[in-house]
C-alpha cells in the first residue's frame, strides 16, 4: 500500500476527525470570546473588584500549561463531581484558555481608540453601555481582526491537545490509525497536512475579510 | 444680536478643580443666562477649558457646585447623562465618530439617546446640515472632510440634541488658519439666532463681535469680565492689560 492509496483508504477518517476538530475549535473561540470581552471589560473597569478578577483570570490561565488546564478540566472535575462529555470539556478548556488571550487583544483594541470618542459619546448623553456598544467596539474591532485570526489559528493547533480527553478529533483519529496500521510517519503526516490546510484556509479567509474592510473605511 | 434674558441656565458657585496636588480652578462663579454668548480668554494653563469640562461632568469638579437649570450636576451617571442632553459639546479636535457618516454622525444620539424615529432625525439632521452649508457632505466619512467641515459637523452633532446651551472648547484651534472662518461663521449665525453659548477661545476679534460678555480667567479664577468693548479697551485689571498687551505685540511680531 503506497501513501496514496493510504491517505485514499483513511479519508473519511481523517475527515470526522478534522469536523470534529473545528467543532471544538470554533465552539471555544466562541465561549473565548465570550469570556475575552467580559474580561477585557472587567480589567479596564473603574471598579479595583472587578479589575482584580480580570486580572487574575488573564494572570492564571496565561501562567500555566494549556495541557495542565485540559487535565484539571477532564481528570479533576470528575473528582469533584462534575462530570463533562470530552466534547464539552474540549470547548471549555479551549474557551476558557483563549479568553484569556482574547482579553489582552480586546483590552488593547479598546484602549488604542482615542479618549475623545468615548467623551464626545458621553457628551452626548450616551451612558457607557450604549458607547461602547455604538462608538468604541465598532472602531476597535476592525483593529481585532488581525490579531484574532491568529488567536483563531494558534486555538486550531492547540485543539490537538484535547486528543487526551479522549476526544476523537483529528491527531486522536491520526493515533488510532496510526497504532491500527504500524505506520505513524504516514498518519501524522497526514495529519499535518489536514491541520495545515485548515490553518491556510482561516487566513485566506481573514486576509479576504481585511481587504473589504479597507475598502470600506 | 439676540435677546439676553434674566434665566439663568448654568451656574457654577466656587467651583474647584484640582489633578493631585495641581489646583486649576480655584474658586470660580459664574452665571450663563439664556440668550448669552460668553466668551472665556486667558493663557493657556488658566483654566479656562477645565472649566468647560467641569460644566458637562467631563470632569468632576472638587469643590463648589454646577447647576443646570436650577438642578446640581448630579454625580450618579444615569442622571448625569440626561442632563448632558441639554448641554452641547463641542471639541477643540472635533472627535467626530469616524466610523459614521456626517449624516450618521448627526442622528447617533437622537435616535439612541433620545429615541426620536430615525426618518425623523433625518431630516431634522439635512436641517442642520444645511445650516451649516454641507448637505452635500451627508454621506461622507469624517476622514474625507477638512478639518473646518470636521468641526462643523460636530456643531451640528451637538446641536441635533437641542441643547439648553452649547460649550465651545477652543473650537478654532486645531485649525488651518484657511478655515477658521467658515467654523466662526457658523458660531456667529447661531448667535445670532439665540443660542446659549460658552466658548473658549483665543479669537479675540471674534470674541469681541459675537459675546454678550467676556470673561478673562487667569490661574483658574476670574480676574474681570464684563462686555467686550469695555474688557478690550478699559480692562480694570492690570493682569487683563498685561494679557492683551502681550497678545497685541505677539501679533504684530508674527
Amino acid at each position: 500500500m503506497n501513501y496514496i492509496q493510504f491517505v485514499q483508504k483513511f479519508f473519511p477518517f481523517f475527515l470526522q476527525g478534522m469536523a470534529v476538530t473545528v467543532e471544538v475549535t470554533v465552539c471555544g473561540l466562541l465561549l473565548g470570546l465570550v469570556l475575552g470581552v467580559i474580561a477585557a471589560l472587567m480589567n479596564i473597569s473603574r471598579l479595583p473588584v472587578l479589575s482584580w478578577i480580570g486580572w487574575i483570570y488573564t494572570w492564571v490561565i496565561r501562567g500555566t500549561p494549556l495541557l495542565v488546564q485540559i487535565l484539571i478540566i477532564y481528570d479533576g472535575l470528575p473528582q469533584v463531581g462534575i462530570q463533562l462529555s470530552p466534547f464539552v470539556s474540549g470547548i471549555l478548556a479551549l474557551g476558557i484558555n483563549s479568553g484569556a488571550y482574547i482579553a489582552e487583544i480586546v483590552r488593547a483594541g479598546i484602549q488604542s481608540i482615542d479618549p475623545g470618542q468615548m467623551e464626545a459619546a458621553e457628551s452626548l448623553g450616551m451612558r457607557y453601555g450604549l458607547a461602547m456598544r455604538r462608538i468604541i467596539f465598532p472602531q476597535a474591532y476592525r483593529r481585532l481582526l488581525p490579531p484574532l485570526v491568529n488567536e483563531f489559528v494558534a486555538l486550531l493547533k492547540d485543539s490537538s491537545l484535547v486528543s487526551v480527553m479522549s476526544l476523537t478529533e483529528l491527531l486522536r483519529q491520526g493515533q488510532m490509525i496510526a497504532s491500527a496500521t504500524f505506520k505513524p510517519m504516514q498518519t501524522y503526516i497526514t495529519a499535518a497536512l489536514f491541520y495545515l490546510f485548515m490553518t491556510s484556509v482561516i487566513v485566506f479567509i481573514s486576509r479576504y475579510i481585511e481587504r473589504r474592510l479597507e475598502v470600506r473605511s | 444680536m439676540a435677546q439676553v434674558t434674566q434665566e439663568v441656565v448654568l451656574r457654577g458657585v466656587g467651583v474647584e478643580k484640582s489633578f493631585g496636588s495641581l489646583q486649576v480652578l480655584r474658586g470660580v462663579d459664574i452665571e450663563v443666562h439664556r440668550g448669552e454668548v460668553i466668551a472665556i480668554i486667558g493663557p493657556s494653563g488658566s483654566g479656562k477649558s477645565t472649566l468647560l469640562r467641569c460644566f458637562n461632568g467631563l470632569e468632576q469638579a472638587t469643590g463648589g457646585s454646577i447647576e443646570l437649570l436650577g438642578e446640581p450636576l448630579s454625580r450618579r451617571k444615569k442622571e448625569l447623562a440626561r442632563q448632558r442632553v441639554r448641554l452641547g459639546m463641542v471639541f477643540q479636535r472635533f472627535h467626530l465618530f469616524p466610523h459614521l457618516t456626517a449624516l450618521q454622525n448627526i442622528i447617533e444620539a437622537p435616535v439612541h439617546v433620545k429615541g426620536i424615529e430615525r426618518r425623523e432625525a433625518t431630516e431634522r439632521a439635512y436641517a442642520l446640515l444645511d445650516k451649516i452649508g454641507l448637505r452635500d457632505k451627508a454621506d461622507v466619512y469624517p476622514s474625507k472632510l477638512s478639518g473646518g467641515q470636521q468641526q462643523r459637523v460636530a456643531i451640528a452633532r451637538a446641536l441635533a440634541m437641542e441643547p439648553e446651551v452649547l460649550l465651545l472648547d477652543e473650537p478654532t484651534s486645531a485649525l488651518d488658519p484657511e478655515l477658521v472662518g467658515e467654523v466662526l461663521q457658523v458660531i456667529q449665525q447661531l448667535a445670532q439666532d439665540g443660542m446659549t453659548m460658552v466658548l473658549v477661545t483665543h479669537e479675540m476679534a471674534f470674541a469681541r463681535r459675537v459675546a454678550d460678555r467676556v470673561i478673562f480667567m487667569e490661574d483658574g479664577k476670574i480676574v474681570e469680565q464684563g462686555p467686550p468693548k469695555q474688557l478690550f479697551e478699559q480692562p480694570q485689571s492690570e493682569r487683563t492689560r498685561r494679557f492683551l498687551r502681550d497678545l497685541h505685540a505677539r501679533e504684530e511680531a508674527l
